[in-house]
């Protein structure tokens, strides 16, 4: 029996060319969202657990904190649910990162004639798609415990972008953090650390006066906290450039910090096996 | 090969073994592992960060309400590193299974209650080391024992005794689930819905009223309450007896597990 | 361009595998195969090769076109090189038609062609300059030469296509360890070659740099005639690689695997879904198709990864230890696919640590340690090379034995351990060392139950080329 031969394809387009880039990337983005909704792990993790958080923060400290501050604890418990959904979301995808890193795929796609970054870009689409989704779903979630829009339905659209972008920084320094370590050497679970505490920290918990002094320019300024707040605002009313502001400069500083060490911790990592 | 160099690989059977001794050196493994696979280090760290995390943002919230938060939350930490020592307890039980030292050591001629002896011995002293953390903590953040003498003491017997207890119980599960990544994930989940959904961290009122019978009369809200009464000097029947219920009620399942985890891996061939 | 890198096939050549009709015989058993089922191949989309095309499509191409030349550096004298070769300042194939019209044609000649490579071998020798990407031949400006070069010796790139890979002086350091200090070695095509070395011999680091994952800091590697360096997109077109592990998604059935595998090499979704069904069966995975990879079996998960890596027919297959960990049925498997593969005209180069497998499966054997290559030939060749025969002498009562040692201890090397009946007495005479066992024990009247000549075990062999006390003294 012999193998049947089957020839490579003549129009197959050469690796540098953009239309490679995208006609390889779709595969791959089909693929790391076809795994996403079949793994139970990453649906429960990106959407169950942080809807289930939402609840419960809400039964558990939800009477106390609206004691405290006379507004629904939902506005802030929601949005800030939503980004720590989103935060979680990205380990995931770090870690299906160092895996495949481990057995070597990311290895053998490099040595495929595709285009170079394919791969990683796939991975980065198919992080905002998730993104998007997962924010949605846990909006709608959140209104059924409070979270709704008095001053309109259209604010759904800025409040998800503002999401959107805190998030998309976030899933890139997760990409650069977990393709830039030594194999076996993994810092998800720090990172996981960090965002726990991250969210005890924002003044989507509890409203910045209620920390102690010392803290509050700490909390104030955390990146989750000017998200908060302006998705707060934007469906409460209330100032919402200010902290617009600091959402657009935490963004694209770690935006920025984070893409030159991805791209190159990619190649890295692909290169070595 | 010479019967000098056979001895030397063989040895020599020694004439008697002694049980305390086995006992002895299995407890000592135990101790190191968790040692030195830094379970240690998170005895320490997870009361610390529950502490840190709940009261520093919470405690001018909780003021409102006239409650000093500190004395409020100090029986949900001591319980969270209890069960966070009990919940490693079940990890080492399912692991020892998993890598076979479990069969190996029933091979040996070793007291089958030994190695369980062993682990509860160790489960006790990380407990132990896990209970004076969450103390020390506590009373970082304000928490000063009002109970008396006897308040205190009976406060930190409950405390160890509800380990103790728990230690078994996870020991059981350990040994009845198929692998450690089961049972983190059996174990995982409804320890943080119990603790959350608690009086551990909110008092009762504060809750909705659909809610308030479950809050009532779990297990955790009954140990929550049973500590503050003792801490507080004024612990009754009334206080106390549903959580002595709970506990032998716990004790009886723990035992339960415990004889057939032991039944079930005596079966287990590889 | 894709043309110029010679390996998109020109959509006139209608052979199913470029390079297929050349010299050799197993590529032509896969034209004849291929011509069987012709029409059914072509239904299901694969492209037939039928050789009355090649030869109608060989005689206008030839004489305008100028063939391909190479150049390379240290030779074996055994492979002959066209005269274009000489002209290899910077000559190439220009566009359009490439170099595999040359070898097209060179099936057909049978012994005449040898005849006229008979008269134009000429060794080269000094270090292989480097290829020149994109120059255009020189040729055109020359069509006398041309001409005349392609009328007389038209086959002419067999040369060069007959050299799958070939490593020169490759060097590679990475920050402060020496991985590859000087590894030079050359596969002809369809063959199997094997990369044998201890850990950390720098056995990884040389495919890594033989499959374009790491550009080699010194030296030069050709795949097919192209710079892994210089031409990496039209490396990668060529070849498929296949580790230790199974580099597959885990989370994907094994089906959908193979058709994004087959995505990504720009077949169309409904050619991928077909070509996938096709290697599932031929792999035998039909039932577990659908079954997600993490729940295979080792030697399923090996077979959809190597099923993974032939979705485009590559022409240079990189298994690394493709049988570490599997159950001797398992092993069967993989090693009748590789004698498969080299049925169908794949070279393969795999390293392993299973001298066994090394033994049986390759054509030849390259030993690497600490970054060099230490010895290469067949297994044969290299057993003979590290000069060392046994002879087993086996006593027919075991209490001769101590007797047998005492008659012997000459013979026996100073620090000879004995271990079992068996008597093993190192024959650098050859056969005059048994002459002289049987001498000496039918003197003193011990019988003997068995005595035997024999080579050593690769194992031996192996272990004396690494062994860094013998490394001086023995020939490698």
């Amino acid at each position: 029996m012999t193998i049947m031969i089957m020839p490579a394809p003549a129009d197959a387009p050469p690796e540098g060319s953009l239309r490679a880039l995208i006609s390889q990337a779709v595969p791959l983005i089909g693929r790391q969202l076809i795994v996403w909704t079949r793994e139970p792990v990453t649906m429960l993790q990106s959407i169950l657990m942080p809807a289930l958080s939402m609840v419960m923060l809400k039964v558990v400290l939800g009477d106390s904190i609206e004691l405290a501050t006379g507004q629904n604890s939902a506005y802030r418990t929601v949005p800030m649910i939503v980004l720590i959904g989103s935060m979680f979301g990205s380990m995931v995808a770090g870690i299906r990162l160092n895996n495949e890193r481990a057995t070597g795929l990311l290895s053998r796609l490099y040595v495929m004639p595709i285009s170079r970054g394919a791969d990683l870009t796939a991975r980065i689409v198919s992080e905002l798609i998730r993104i998007i989704i997962t924010t949605c779903v846990l909006l709608a979630v959140g209104s059924l415990i409070g979270f709704r829009f008095p001053n309109g339905i259209w604010t759904v659209l800025p409040i998800i972008a503002v999401a959107f972008m805190y998030a998309v920084a976030f899933a890139m320094m997760v990409l650069a953090v977990s393709v830039s370590t030594r194999p076996g050497v993994t810092l998800v679970p720090y990172l996981s650390l960090l965002s726990s505490v991250m969210m005890f920290f924002n003044t989507g918990f509890v409203p910045l006066e209620m920390y102690p002094e010392w803290l509050q320019p700490i909390v104030k300024y955390q990146p989750m906290s000017p998200a908060v707040e302006t998705m707060k605002s934007l469906s409460l009313g209330g100032p919402v450039t200010e902290h617009f502001i600091l959402v657009v400069i935490w963004s694209v500083v770690i935006l920025g910090l984070s893409i030159y060490p991805a791209l190159r911790g990619y190649h890295k990592a692909a290169s070595g096996r | 090969m010479s019967a000098a160099d056979t001895t030397t690989l063989l040895g020599r059977s020694p004439t008697s073994i002694s049980s305390w001794g086995q006992l002895s050196a299995l407890t000592r493994r135990g101790v190191l592992n968790v040692i030195k696979s830094g379970e240690f280090i998170f005895s320490v760290v997870s009361p610390l960060f529950l502490a840190v995390c709940f009261y520093l943002p919470l405690h001018r919230v909780m003021e409102r309400q006239g409650i000093d938060y500190a004395q409020f939350l100090m029986p949900i930490i001591v319980l969270q590193s209890v069960g966070f020592a009990a919940g490693t307890s079940a990890m080492r039980a399912s692991m020892d299974l998993g890598t076979g030292i479990d069969q190996r050591l029933r091979v040996l001629p070793i007291n089958r209650a030994i190695p369980t002896l062993a682990r509860m011995a160790t489960n006790v002293g990380l407990l132990t080391v896990s209970i004076i953390f969450a103390s020390l903590i506590c009373l970082v953040i304000g928490w000063r024992p009002q109970g008396g003498l006897w308040g205190t003491i009976s406060l930190y017997a409950l405390a160890l005794a509800i380990g103790v207890i728990v230690s078994l119980l996870a020991d059981g599960i350990g040994m009845m689930a198929t692998s450690p990544q089961a049972t983190s994930q059996l174990t995982g989940l409804p320890m943080i819905i119990l603790g959350m959904c608690s009086t551990g961290f909110s008092t009762i009122e504060r809750f909705p009223e659909w809610i308030r019978p479950f809050v009532r009369n779990q297990p955790i809200s009954q140990l929550a309450t049973a500590m503050r009464s003792l801490d507080e000097g004024n612990a009754s029947w009334y206080t106390i007896g549903p959580t002595v219920w709970w506990c032998l009620g716990l004790l009886a399942l723990g035992s339960l597990l415990l004889t057939l985890g032991i039944r079930k891996a005596n079966k287990a061939t590889r | 361009m894709p043309e110029a890198a010679g390996l998109t096939p020109d959509p006139a050549d209608t052979s199913a595998f470029p390079g297929d009709a050349s010299a050799d015989g197993p590529h032509s058993s896969m034209n004849r195969v291929a011509r069987d089922g012709d029409d059914d191949l072509r239904a299901r989309g694969y492209a037939p090769s039928t050789t009355p095309n090649l030869r109608a499509r060989r005689q206008p191409s030839m004489s305008p076109d100028p063939v391909t030349t190479t150049s390379r550096g240290p030779t074996h004298s055994r492979r002959t090189v066209p005269e274009e070769a000489r002209d290899t300042s910077g000559a190439h194939e220009s566009g359009g038609h490439n170099g595999f019209s040359g070898y097209s044609s060179g099936g057909q000649y049978g012994s005449g062609y040898d005849d006229d490579q008979e008269t134009l071998r000429i060794p080269i020798t000094g270090p292989a300059p480097r290829r020149l990407s994109g120059a255009v031949a020189a040729a055109p400006a020359n069509p006398a030469r041309t001409v005349h070069a392609a009328a007389t010796h038209t086959p002419a790139t067999p040369a060069r296509s007959a050299i799958a890979i070939e490593a020169v002086n490759l060097h590679k350091r990475f920050k402060d360890t020496l991985a590859v200090d000087d590894v030079t070695f050359s596969v002809p095509a369809g063959s199997i070659v094997a990369l044998l070395g201890p850990n950390g011999a720098g056995k990884t680091t040389t495919v890594n740099m033989l499959c374009t994952l790491l550009k080699p800091d010194g030296g030069t590697a050709l795949i097919h005639g192209h710079d892994v360096a210089e031409e990496a997109p039209a490396v990668r077109r060529m070849i498929s690689l296949t580790g230790q592990f199974a580099a597959l998604d885990e989370g994907l059935t094994g089906r959908e695997n193979l058709i994004l595998f087959g995505r990504l090499l720009g077949l169309r979704k409904d050619e991928a879904k077909s070509r996938g069904a096709d290697l599932l069966e031929h792999f035998g995975l039909v039932e577990a198709a659908d079954k997600r990879v993490r729940e295979y079996s080792g030697g399923m998960r090996r077979r959809i990864d190597i099923a993974c890596g032939l979705v485009t027919s590559p022409k240079v297959v990189f298994l690394d230890e493709p049988t570490t960990g599997l159950d001797p049925r398992s092993r069967q498997d993989v090693w009748a696919l590789v004698e498969q593969l080299k049925d169908a005209g794949v070279t393969t180069l795999l390293t392993t640590q299973y001298l066994e497998e090394a033994d049986m499966l390759s054509d030849n054997i390259v030993v690497i340690d600490r970054g060099r290559v230490i010895a290469e030939g067949t297994s044969d060749e290299l057993k003979a090379a590290t000069g060392a025969s046994y002879c087993d002498v086996t006593p027919e009562h075991a209490a001769d034995l101590p007797r047998l040692l005492a008659i012997l201890a000459d013979l026996l090397p100073p620090g000879h351990r004995q271990t079992g009946l068996t008597v093993v007495v190192p024959a650098p005479d050859g056969a005059d060392t048994l002459v002289e066992v049987v001498r000496r024990t039918s003197e003193s009247g011990l019988r003997l139950s068995d005595i035997t000549m024999r080579r050593p075990s690769l194992d031996e062999v192996f272990l004396r080329l690494t062994d860094p006390d013998a490394a001086g003294d023995s020939d490698s």
